[in-house]
């Protein structure tokens, strides 16, 4: 990515010295302050809480089709006081609402203030011991640019997480794929998996620099949700929820173009669909700054297999949650 | 026994949608905001222009009193302040000429927070070793966007020696980027 040197310095606010001035008057900008607050009706979003749900390990294809149904609405800000979790492969403390400290031995440190947190979304799931990897196809993609062959996946678990059986993969114009070394690391007979794809596919669309991308995690089963909405200075909003069947679906826009950081302001404007299935334990989550029917479209026609393969997690402390970080791609 | 007023209870009176305490914060910091607003806007804006855009970063302070950390209110005050301040040049058509400022580094990802604390640090390190004046003039130049010209103006220094000792902070940082592992143009 392209980093200006006076956005990195944007990052030393705090610690760069200024000589106040005398100039304005405090009175005068109070009154002024005042009379946009007063003016302005705050708006403020909805919590809603997603209940766990039962596992069934059973092999399962689903196809999404004609999703409709709306749900209750809303989405919730906040990060919650007392988590653990991991991220970046660093232990994660939340020491008090709205508070990151990201452990990393004598380095850690706090995570800037939420306000200008580098994420869209927090999902957080509770740690499942036993899960089954989900895999998918994808039988549309839009025709603007020539993607790789669907089929051409890698694996790398980016979280590093060592409690949750975890599976992240994706497709890349550009990189070759190595799928032998994923079904190799599964341990899915390669007659059984060459129809199906795991986890991450993504492609820079119309040369934005975010990406869109088809992520699928497995491994926990969705506990509650809690969206930070509008964080780093995007706008997010909640355009829709509805069920189908066993998937609780969520069509979300992120408006990055009103952010404070100039390069999150160069995304423009984010759609995504998020698709949990409670039933089995999985979230899909669809990306990008292409047109949200195209992103319905691709939702439309993708298949899901939950696959027989069981994989157990480590010991997991029980006050230890994933937060599931819905990054952007900045850059 | 009253409970003692500080950046805390002020935070936690904004959260509980008390105007009292944003007017307080507003006679508090309006000086410091201030300066970052008028030492990016000075010259280019006019005073009311700037008192408009302060009361835009005490509102942005209000509607954002849930994400703010006590501690941490004056370095997302000037994070505001700037911010806000450099919209309002665009908006006005002033162009920002900024020396070379654009480096290339890894793409963002997950692991990106890790990078951006590293990042501060180095860029950190790389300010707290730049001499006088060369150490203001990355600060006015970088931070406050000032242009060369003004900065020689402001320093009665040649716009040429400016450039050159902005050239020589960059060098210094590139230096620490790469140490720290990371790629630069």
């Amino acid at each position: 990515m392209n980093k200006r040197i006076s956005d990195m310095m944007d990052e030393l606010s705090e610690e760069i010295e200024v000589a106040e001035t005398e100039l304005f008057d405090a009175s005068r900008v109070s009154a002024r302050t005042m009379a946009k607050l007063h003016a302005e009706k705050k708006s403020v979003f909805p919590r809603r809480r997603v209940l766990r749900t039962a596992l069934i390990a059973a092999v399962m294809t689903c196809l999404i089709a004609a999703m409709a149904i709306a749900a209750s609405a809303g989405d919730a800000r906040g990060i919650v006081e007392g988590i653990r979790s991991i991220f970046g492969g660093a232990e994660v403390y939340t020491p008090g609402e709205g508070e990151i400290y990201v452990d990393t031995g004598p380095n850690g440190y706090d995570m800037p203030p939420i306000a200008r947190h580098d994420v869209g979304i927090i999902l957080h799931y509770e740690v499942a011991k036993e899960t089954h990897p989900v895999v998918y196809k994808v039988n549309w993609l839009p025709g603007q640019t020539n993607w790789s062959n669907p089929l051409d996946t890698w694996v790398e678990d980016r979280f590093n997480y060592p409690y949750l059986t975890y599976n992240r993969s994706w497709i890349e114009e550009e990189s070759p794929a190595d799928r032998e070394g994923y079904i190799a690391a599964l341990g899915l007979p390669e007659e059984e998996w060459k129809d199906w794809n795991a986890g991450y596919l993504c492609r820079s669309i119309g040369g934005k620099g975010i990406q869109f991308y088809v992520d699928v995690l497995s491994g926990a089963w969705l506990y509650e949700r809690d969206m930070v909405i509008g964080q780093y200075g995007g706008e997010g909003k909640v355009e829709r929820e509805w069920t189908d069947g066993d998937y609780s679906c969520i069509e979300l826009t992120m408006d990055y173009t009103v952010s404070d950081n100039p390069g999150v302001r160069n995304l423009g404007v984010c759609h995504y669909l998020l698709l949990f299935n409670e039933k089995d334990g999985y979230l899909v989550e669809i990306a990008g700054t292409i047109d949200v029917a195209e992103l319905e479209k691709i939702a439309e026609n993708m298949e899901f297999h939950v696959t027989g393969i069981t994989q157990r997690a480590a010991e997991a402390p029980e006050d230890v949650w994933y937060h599931g970080l819905i990054d952007v791609g900045v850059g | 026994m009253s409970k003692p007023d500080t950046e805390e209870s002020r935070i936690a009176a904004l959260r509980r949608g008390d105007e009292q305490a944003l007017e307080q914060l507003i006679r508090q910091y309006t000086p410091y905001a201030g300066a970052i607003v008028w030492g990016i806007v000075g010259g280019k804006l006019t005073r009311d222009d700037a008192e408009e855009i302060l009361s835009d970063v005490f509102l942005t302070l209000w509607k954002n009193a849930d994400r703010i950390r006590p501690g941490k209110l004056k370095g997302y005050l000037a994070s505001i302040a700037r911010s806000r301040a450099l919209d309002a040049l665009r908006r006005s058509g002033e162009t920002l000429e900024l020396e070379e400022d654009v480096l290339a580094l890894p793409d963002a990802d997950p692991e990106r927070q890790l990078t951006q604390a590293e990042e501060r640090r180095l860029l950190r390190k790389t300010l707290s070793e730049l001499p006088e004046p060369d150490h203001t003039i990355f600060i006015r130049h970088y931070y406050f966007c000032q242009k060369t010209a003004e900065i020689a103006a402001a320093l009665d220094m040649n716009v040429n020696t400016v450039q050159t000792k902005l050239k020589r902070g960059r060098e210094k940082l590139r230096l620490a980027l790469a140490e720290g592992g990371y790629e630069h143009e």
